[in-house]
């Protein structure tokens, strides 16, 4: 029997109009996510991974496919039936200079979302508020401050308290540490990780550093230019990337080694290709690996291995070579 | 040496409280080499550079200190020689390249400034030397990017840009304040490349401010952490790896998440930095250290050698009771 | 660190924007000056009725032009009036008008600026289109009529100035919101399932009341010029109330034989201009949110 996922998209497309032009940020793009398990969305700027993620939370009205939650529909709901969905369904955001009310107290952002369904009096509030601070490593005394009272890891604490106040299922991170320090980022992902375990939470991951997701990631899915194009549990695509976009983007991270220079082996001459490739794989532009077929035919994601859920779109790799 | 840095203190007298962003940093800086300068958010990394080329308003700023270029004390000149040699013979690239440019402007009137203000004559022979320098930072069709605005570039090409714009007077120091940390990390590892590939075609001396220490391993020569604007640990970049001589250097590598070490464990350190208020006594880390011992608060705070070119702040490093 | 506190009572408030920017101003010596000078004058103005020496209408032609002295401390114009009284009256016409009329024209700028910054697109375009249109009309003719058309009014004449004077706010207030909209934490109250409304009062509106307020106290002292600017050519309010405008206006008639006439009524007028600029400047300065971001 195959039971239905709990997130399930399907062939999701959202395009973006600047002016004149069209830019489709999100090309036809599939994923699912099981209840309880975390997917880390990869991939740099322009890549469609925030669009993805904004689109799944229906922020952005998508062109064409569908976003499942527990098998409901949500890009075919009005506006009444999504709001009653939306508490099920949080963000945090990356920026938590902007991502907070500043003229809210901490009291008032974390009771919204508690308050949404059921009128409880102030002194269950705080109680309430107390516990959501206790749990993300907040000083409930603090809370009758302000916003710029905080540092930004602080900050971005309370972004996760107000994300869990909702009582929510699927929580989508959106690049939430990248503007923080190292050893505040280490904070706040050892906080989402134990949050993620004790709450069994659904969640997904965005970000552009592979060694971030990593740490706090079950599956990974690696975006370029809308598309996936490389999908599998954590541990196997780290172990063996196959794509070679995967591999460019492990390469040049930054590693705490001496002996090893990372950003020497990238091909510093070959930056600005244009990408527009008429039928064939975003990719071939910048790819060292190039057949004659990934100028003509979009290579489908399809899996590497008939027992894993390695997944990648790459004519190389799925023939067999 | 081209940059002998020595005692810089720099306060802010604000209304509310006296920030000390600064406290008696030294280091030197020599010719040829690349010096990464690492900390977190507060621990003075910017403000030091900032100080050196006179980029903070006078009060409520107080500079003290020395630093020695060509025999001149950027600190203790007039400020006619001050602007002769920054932007001229030392240079800053900064971490954001849209607000380093005006947007009013085509990049050609913007990459010839610098040498006009310094003295070139020939507006011809500038803006020739500008499209060299753009064609050098590997920027493809240099001579139409040339007359281009800002907003139709990139974030990358930018940036390139931007270092074409601090080369184009051949200094002889370019300061990097976090360049790469708003890039993409492929964007980032051929940024690094360009720097280092100019570098060597114009024998510079870099000064690199980063809060990340897998940037410095592999792009730095020697480095310099500082925390809570005090200096803890200067050395070779290897020594600073495989000898590292103070706990706060151990923590930050031990936090930094490596693709290969094992998943379960992310090291935090617990805490946060001080208020740079308050003044402290003693090691500005021992709160948060977790070697502290009482002689951590009480001693005094100094750079001491601890190996061949190799210093160190730890008080029981330097007393041998402590190997990390 | 688990404690958890039991009341509300038991939390230490926290120091909010307004706070800040209070404390800010307060340092403005400027500001001060002027907060305390229009206090006392409007205090002075509301308690007319009670203080004022001489009924503002009592014509005593005996005492007719006399200059500042014991019993009238500012001087009488050729009716006899004693023009201290007059000013006082005069003053509560003026701040009045300068009251309403700016607070028309803020209540009708803040809904059109935000319903234009908030829905954005061809609704923007449309209304702030017909803001740019309104500008282009001549604002004296446009009175000159409406003064023709009805019965000349205080009522008439606050709608007036208002009607002219929303046009800025509507445009500084949509220029805020469609800032505002932006930020992270409008897409967190969308993504609790908030109404607009909800969204605008709650999360929009209280992020751009400084602006508002700072433009306000600049509104104030402009709606003021413009009811003595009426009144100087006589459209605005009619013998025998007065108005700070008409006083100017008399005064300026006759000001090289009895110069107090025009002396005090052009003092009141113009230390309570420069003091709602200095308090508008320095709220601009407390109230700059980049300034409180330290």
């Amino acid at each position: 029997m195959i039971s239905t996922p709990f997130l399930h998209v399907k062939n999701l497309t959202v395009s973006y109009k600047k002016g004149k032009i069209v830019f489709t940020a999100v090309k036809n793009v599939s994923l699912t996510l099981e209840q309880g398990k975390t997917l880390g969305l990869v991939g740099e700027s322009g890549c469609g991974k925030t669009t993805l993620g904004r689109s799944i939370l229906q922020f952005h009205k998508s062109d064409s496919g569908q976003v499942l939650l527990q098998g409901n529909d949500l890009s075919a709901m009005n506006t009444d039936s999504l709001n009653r969905y939306r508490p099920l369904m949080q963000m945090i955001f990356q920026n938590p200079y902007r991502s907070l009310n500043p003229r809210m107290t901490v009291l008032d952002i974390l009771s919204e979302p508690i308050r949404i369904k059921e009128r409880i009096s102030q002194k269950n509030c705080i109680q309430k508020v107390s516990e959501l601070m206790l749990k993300t490593g907040l000083d409930p005394f603090m809370m009758r401050k302000f916003p710029h009272e905080f540092s930004g890891g602080q900050r971005q604490r309370i972004a996760i308290a107000r994300a869990l106040a909702a009582n929510p299922l699927l929580v989508i991170a959106d690049e939430p540490v990248s503007s923080l320090d190292v050893s505040v980022q280490a904070q706040i992902l050892n906080l989402l990780r134990e949050i993620h375990e004790k709450m069994n939470l659904s969640m997904i991951f965005i970000s552009h550093d592979l060694s971030v997701v990593r740490y706090i990631s079950d599956d990974i899915a690696v975006m370029y230019q809308g598309k996936i194009v490389e999908k599998g549990p954590c541990d196997r695509l780290f172990s063996n990337p196959l794509h070679p976009y995967t591999k460019t983007l492990l390469s040049a991270i930054p590693v705490a080694d001496p002996s090893k220079s990372f950003y020497t082996k990238v091909d510093i001459d070959n930056e600005f290709i244009p990408e527009e490739t008429e039928n064939g794989c975003l990719y071939s532009n910048r790819c060292p690996f190039i057949m004659d077929i990934c100028k003509e035919a979009e290579p489908a994601l399809e899996t590497v291995d008939n027992n894993s859920n390695h997944e990648c779109a790459c004519h190389l790799i799925n023939s067999g070579s | 040496m081209i940059l002998d840095v020595r005692n810089i203190s720099t306060v802010f007298h604000l209304r509310r409280a006296d920030i000390h962003a600064v406290k008696d940093v030294s280091f030197q800086l020599f010719k040829g080499e690349t010096l990464g300068i690492v900390g977190e958010s507060g621990s003075g990394k910017t403000v030091l550079c900032q100080s050196l080329l006179g980029l903070l308003p006078k009060p409520p700023v107080k500079i003290s200190g020395h630093a020695y270029f060509d025999n001149t004390d950027l600190l203790d000149c007039d400020s006619k020689k001050l602007r002769q040699i920054r932007g001229n013979q030392i240079n800053m690239i900064f971490q954001d390249p849209s607000s380093a440019f005006n947007p009013y402007l085509k990049l050609s009137e913007q990459l010839i400034e610098p040498l006009i203000s310094h003295g070139y004559k020939s507006r011809k022979n500038a803006l020739e030397k500008a499209r060299i320098i753009l064609s050098e930072t590997k920027i493809p069709q240099p001579q139409k990017r040339l007359y281009q605005y800002p907003h139709e570039f990139s974030g990358g090409m930018l940036q390139r840009a931007m270092i074409g714009m601090a080369l184009i007077t051949n200094p002889r120091i370019v300061i990097a304040d976090e360049p790469t940390t708003a890039l993409d990390v492929t964007v980032q590892a051929r940024i690094l490349q360009l720097m280092k590939r100019l570098q060597n075609q114009y024998s510079l001396s870099i000064i690199f401010i980063t809060h990340n220490l897998g940037i410095v391993a592999g792009f730095c020569d020697r480095v310099v952490v500082m925390y809570a604007g005090v200096v803890l640990e200067t050395a070779s970049t290897a020594d600073l790896f495989n000898h590292t001589a103070h706990p706060y250097t151990k923590a930050l590598i031990k936090s930094v998440p490596s693709i290969d070490s094992s998943k379960d464990s992310l090291y935090m350190i617990p805490g946060m930095p001080p208020d740079p208020s308050v003044k402290l006594s003693g090691c500005p880390f021992a709160p948060r250290c977790g070697y502290r011992t009482d002689k951590c608060l009480k001693s005094e705070n100094r750079l001491r050698e601890t190996g061949k070119n190799h210093f160190t702040s730890c008080i029981r490093v330097l007393e041998s009771e402590l190997s990390l | 660190m688990s404690e958890k506190p039991q009341d509300i009572k038991a939390i230490p408030s926290g120091n909010s924007l307004w706070k800040e920017g209070m404390g800010r101003f307060m340092h403005n010596k400027l500001a001060i000056f002027g907060s305390v000078f229009l206090f006392i004058l409007v205090l002075l103005c509301v308690l007319a009725p009670l203080i004022a020496p001489y009924s503002y209408e009592t014509q005593n032609l005996s005492y007719g032009s006399e200059p500042p002295g014991s019993s009238h401390i500012m001087g009488t114009d050729p009716l006899g009036r004693d023009l201290f009284t007059r000013i006082l009256y005069g003053g509560r016409v003026s701040f009045s008008v300068g009251l309403c009329a700016t607070a028309v024209s803020v209540l009708i700028g803040v809904i059109w600026g935000s319903f234009a910054g908030w829905f954005g697109g061809k609704i923007d375009s449309i209304m702030m289109r017909m803001v740019d249109i309104a500008y282009a009309f001549p604002f004296t003719i446009f009175v000159i009529i409406l003064m023709v058309f009805f019965e000349r009014s205080m009522l008439l004449l606050f709608a007036a100035i208002g009607a002219v004077e929303w046009l800025t706010m509507a445009r500084i207030v949509r220029a805020q919101v469609m800032a505002i909209k932006h930020h992270e934490f409008i897409d967190a109250a969308r993504g609790l399932g908030l109404s607009t409304t909800r969204i605008i009062f709650r999360h929009i509106l209280p992020n751009i009341t400084g602006p508002v307020i700072i433009y306000s106290t600049l509104t104030i002292p402009a709606v003021m010029l413009l009811e003595a600017f009426l009144s100087f050519l006589g459209l605005g309010v009619q013998p025998p109330a007065s108005s700070w405008g008409i006083l100017i206006r008399e005064g300026a008639e006759t000001m090289e034989e009895y110069p107090w006439l025009l002396v005090f009524p052009g003092l009141a007028l113009s230390l309570t201009l420069f003091s709602l600029n200095f308090i508008g400047d320095a709220l601009r300065d407390a109230l700059d949110p980049r300034s409180s971001r330290e």
